[in-house]
């Protein structure tokens, strides 16, 4: 899908702050589709367009998917579950 | 800390989306040397997805986009798009624009007075291409993707006195 070119320019058209992670291969992505999510979908194609929060040791904390009936625009659902992690110790 | 992360899938991805757009032209486009028509291309989207719209609602959303390869044989003008229809996200303030169903995009054809005058009956070739498109259905988007597109067109001799 993308090239480096254009995620690059992408990050830094939109002043993203954060590491940007190529996945050639798509085998990142998989590896962050939760099992029994979406079972029918290929697993590289699960987390496009979802929501992810992923702790210190790799483990996904948060997932949500797009929910167009119930689109979460201002990520409320996400920003809770993130103050509450930040306040766990490590 | 909590990181979150932004996944970047590339082109070589090894799975490929389930395919939810196919592309046909019923029937063959007839132009008469020094001619022009319009090719029908319909597109069907399976139920429950949607594609965005060509043009698209916000410069980093995929739109629909119907491309084919040049030949020498007849021109071709700027693919015509229907307009979208408003879509809207719970809990954002604008709508994206989408095609859903089936739509049907109009490419302007064109072909030169010359072109099929070797042959007696005409002369029948075939425009490949693709449209390329990204789909979402109610809770999940797929990977941009792309449908291959066949348009036959057929160019008749003028035979006017």
């Amino acid at each position: 899908m993308e090239t480096k070119t254009l995620a690059e320019g992408w990050a830094k058209r939109w002043g993203f702050t954060f590491p940007v992670l190529l996945d050639p291969d798509g085998a990142a992505t998989s590896s962050y589709a939760p099992a029994g999510v979406l079972p029918d979908l290929p697993r590289d194609q699960v987390p496009i367009a979802s929501n992810l929060i992923i702790d210190r040791e790799g483990k996904i904390r948060f997932f949500s998917l797009l929910d167009s009936a119930k689109f979460d625009a201002r990520l409320v659902a996400l920003r809770a579950r993130l103050d509450e992690l930040l306040v766990e110790k490590p | 800390m909590i990181a979150t992360a932004l996944l970047a899938v590339a082109a070589q991805a090894v799975t490929p989306p389930p395919l939810v757009v196919t592309v046909s032209v019923p029937e063959a486009v007839r132009i008469v040397a020094g001619g022009s028509a319009r090719a029908r291309v319909v597109v069907a989207i399976e139920k429950g997805f949607r594609i965005q719209a060509n043009p698209a609602s916000e410069p980093y959303l995929v739109p629909a986009r119907l491309r084919l390869k040049q030949d020498d044989r007849v021109r071709m003008g700027p693919v015509e798009y229907p307009p979208g229809k408003p879509y809207r996200l719970h809990g954002t303030s604008s709508d994206l624009s989408v095609y859903e169903g089936t739509l049907v995009v109009l490419v302007p054809l064109e072909a030169p007075g010359s072109a099929g005058t070797g042959t007696r009956g005409g002369l029948d070739l075939v425009l490949e291409g693709t449209l390329e498109y990204q789909a979402c259905n109610r809770v999940v988007c797929l990977k941009p993707s792309s449908a291959p597109a066949r348009v036959p067109v057929r160019i008749e001799p003028d035979r006017r006195p």
